[in-house]
C-alpha cells in the first residue's frame, strides 16, 4: 500500500496541507528508491505548476556560462570590467591604467617597472590577469603581483605577491615550476594547478583546490618544504611559528571573494573588521565589549563596505555611526 | 531514426536512441534527461547548458521558498550547478540528476537559513557535494517542514512588517526604496525588518 502513494497527496504535502497520518505514510513511502525518484519528479511537476517566482533564465545561464568560462579556461583577455552579478563593481579601464601607473611608480624603484611587469588591485577591487604562459590569476582587493616582463617561462616562470591571489596555473610541457614569492618567508612551487595564496602583515596561507603544491619555507636558518594537497590549508606567521597544516578544509569559501562574496565560520568579528580593512582600506570601531566577543556565522555578497555592515547590521542588531570618519558600530539595546 | 528532435547534435553515436515512436512534442523528461546523459560523455559545458535550461526555474522557485530571496536562490541554484560541473558530479550520481539537484538545493538552501539564524551545523558538511550524504526519508520531510515553516511565519507577520520584509529580502530592495514605496521613514523600515528577522530567527531557532 505505501508503494503507491497518489501525485495527489504529495501535492497536497507540498502545499503545506498534509495531516500528520499522510506525513507518516510519505515517510515511509519514501524509503525506497524508486519512491524518491517519484517525489522529486511530482516536486519538478509541482513548482512547474505553482511556481514561487519565474526568474531569467537566459540571463542567468549567461552569467553562469561566463562563470564557468572564467574559472577553468585560462584563455582570457587581461583587464577584464564585466557588468554582472560577479562583477557588479568593475572600474573602467581608464582609471585603472592611471592608478596602476601611479602605483607602480610610487612603490617599485625605476628597475622594478623596467624589468617587473605589475599587476595591482585597489580596494573593494577584484580583477583576473592573464601571464604569458597562459595562466590565470584571480587579485583580491588591495593587492599586487609583479612578474618579469622579458623571458617569463623561457627559465621558470617566478612571480612576487603582496596581498592575496588565486591561481589557475597551466602545466607546461617542459615541466616549468611556476614559483609564487611572498614577503614572508615561503614561497610557493607548483607545476601547474589552482591554489590560492595569501600573504599579509606576516601571515601567509596556502589553499589548494586541485593538484598538488611544495611550499618552501625558511625559519630560523632552516629550510623546510611541506607538500599541500587539495583541501589542505597552511598557514605560516612570519614570527618564527611553527606551520600549520590543516586537512579537509572547506576550500570553497576560501575563494568566495572571486565572487565579491565573504563566507565566515563562526568567525570573531575582530577577525571580520580586520579582512574588512584589508580588502576595503575602512577602519571600523567596535564600542561595546558585548559586540567584541560577537562572532560571525554566514556568506555575505557585498561589494563595498557599507553593504558588508549593513548585512551585519539587519542580522545582528547592530547599529552603524560614523564618528569624524570612522566607522563605528554599536550594539542595539 | 525518423524523428529528429530540434536538440540533437549530429555528433551523438548511434548506439543511443529515442525509445519511443511518439511525435517529437511528446519527449518526456526521461528521455531529455537520457539525452544529457550521453551529452556529458562527449561535452560537458554543452551538457550543463541543456542541464540548467531545463531545471532552473523549477529549482529556483523551490529554493525561492526557503530563502525568501530571489537572489539568493538564484546564487544557491547557480552554486548547486557549478559543482556539479567543476566535482564532475555526473559521474557520480546514481539517481536521476533531477533527483541529485533538488535535494542538493533543498539541502543547501537549509543550510543557509541555519547559518543565518546563527545555528552552526554538527557535521562537517561539504554542502554542495551530496554524493556521499544523501538525505534520508526523515530529513526530506524536515526540509518541507522547514519552508512550510517559514512560509506561515512570514504570513503571520504584521501586514506592514510583512510587506517590508518582503521588499528587502525576497525584491532585495534597499531601504530608501522600500520607504519611498510605503511613505514611511527609512528608520521605520529599518525596525520593521529587525522585527521580521528577529521573529523568525527566534522561532527557528528551536
Amino acid at each position: 500500500m505505501s508503494n503507491n502513494l497518489s501525485k495527489n497527496i504529495i501535492f497536497i504535502y507540498l502545499s503545506g496541507r498534509a495531516t500528520s497520518m499522510q506525513k507518516k505514510m510519505i515517510e515511509e513511502w519514501l524509503h525506497h528508491e524508486k519512491n524518491q525518484e517519484q517525489f522529486y519528479e511530482w516536486v519538478e511537476e509541482w513548482e512547474t505548476e505553482h511556481p514561487q517566482f519565474i526568474p531569467d533564465t537566459k540571463k542567468a545561464l549567461d552569467n553562469f556560462l561566463l562563470r564557468i568560462s572564467d574559472n577553468d579556461l585560462p584563455l582570457l583577455t587581461i583587464n577584464q570590467a564585466k557588468k554582472g552579478p560577479f562583477y557588479k563593481y568593475g572600474k573602467s579601464l581608464i582609471w585603472v591604467a592611471a592608478s596602476l601607473i601611479l602605483m607602480v611608480l610610487s612603490y617599485f624603484p625605476a628597475k622594478d617597472i623596467i624589468f617587473y611587469k605589475t599587476y595591482k588591485t585597489a580596494y573593494g577591487e577584484v580583477k583576473k590577469f592573464q601571464l604569458e604562459d597562459r595562466s590565470s590569476i584571480i587579485l583580491n582587493a588591495n593587492s599586487s603581483l609583479k612578474a618579469p616582463r622579458f623571458g617569463f617561462g623561457k627559465e621558470s616562470r617566478e612571480v612576487f605577491l603582496q596581498g592575496e591571489a588565486a591561481f589557475s596555473v597551466v602545466h607546461t610541457a617542459d615541466d616549468k615550476r611556476f614559483i609564487v614569492n611572498t614577503p614572508g618567508n615561503m614561497n610557493v612551487e607548483v607545476l601547474g594547478t589552482q591554489f590560492s595564496v595569501y600573504s599579509r602583515n606576516e601571515i601567509n596561507t596556502v589553499k589548494l583546490q586541485t593538484g598538488l603544491v611544495k611550499v618552501n619555507i625558511q625559519q630560523n636558518r632552516k629550510k623546510e618544504q611541506i607538500i599541500v594537497k587539495p583541501g589542505d590549508v597552511l598557514s605560516i606567521n612570519n614570527a618564527d611559528v611553527k606551520p600549520i597544516l590543516k586537512h579537509h578544509q572547506p576550500v570553497q569559501d576560501f575563494f568566495a571573494w572571486k565572487d565579491h562574496r565573504f563566507v565566515f565560520n563562526n568567525t570573531p568579528l575582530t577577525d571580520v573588521l580586520q579582512s574588512i580593512k584589508e580588502t576595503f582600506g575602512a577602519d571600523v570601531i567596535i564600542e561595546d565589549k558585548e559586540l567584541q566577543q560577537k562572532r560571525i556565522e554566514g556568506s555575505f555578497k557585498a561589494g563595498n563596505v557599507n553593504e558588508l555592515l549593513n548585512a551585519f547590521a539587519q542580522m545582528y542588531n547592530i547599529k552603524i555611526d560614523t564618528v569624524n570618519n570612522d566607522i563605528v558600530l554599536k550594539m542595539i539595546k | 531514426m525518423t524523428e529528429n528532435p530540434r536538440d540533437i547534435k549530429p555528433s551523438l553515436p548511434d548506439t543511443f536512441s529515442f525509445d519511443k515512436e511518439e511525435g517529437q512534442s511528446s519527449i518526456i523528461i526521461g528521455d531529455k534527461e537520457l539525452f544529457i546523459r550521453k551529452a556529458f560523455e562527449t561535452d560537458p559545458p554543452k551538457a550543463i547548458e541543456l542541464l540548467f535550461k531545463l531545471y532552473y526555474k523549477p529549482l529556483c522557485s523551490h529554493a525561492v521558498r526557503f530563502v525568501y530571496s530571489k537572489e539568493i536562490a538564484e546564487d544557491i541554484v547557480s552554486d548547486v550547478f557549478y559543482s556539479f560541473l567543476q566535482k564532475s558530479i555526473y559521474t557520480q550520481v546514481k539517481s536521476s540528476y533531477r533527483s541529485y539537484l533538488f535535494a542538493s538545493v533543498r539541502h543547501n538552501a537549509c543550510a543557509y537559513i541555519r547559518r543565518e539564524v546563527g545555528k552552526t551545523s554538527k557535521e562537517k558538511d561539504d554542502s554542495l557535494d551530496l554524493t556521499s550524504s544523501f538525505p534520508t526519508p526523515l530529513q526530506i520531510l524536515q526540509y518541507d517542514e522547514l519552508h512550510q515553516a517559514i512560509e506561515k511565519l512570514v504570513n503571520e507577520l504584521h501586514p506592514q512588517c510583512r510587506k517590508a520584509f518582503l521588499m528587502s529580502r525576497y525584491e532585495s530592495m534597499k531601504y530608501h526604496q522600500i520607504a519611498q514605496e510605503l511613505h514611511i521613514s527609512k528608520k521605520t523600515v529599518e525596525a520593521h525588518i529587525t522585527k521580521a528577522l528577529r521573529t523568525l530567527r527566534a522561532a527557528l531557532q528551536l
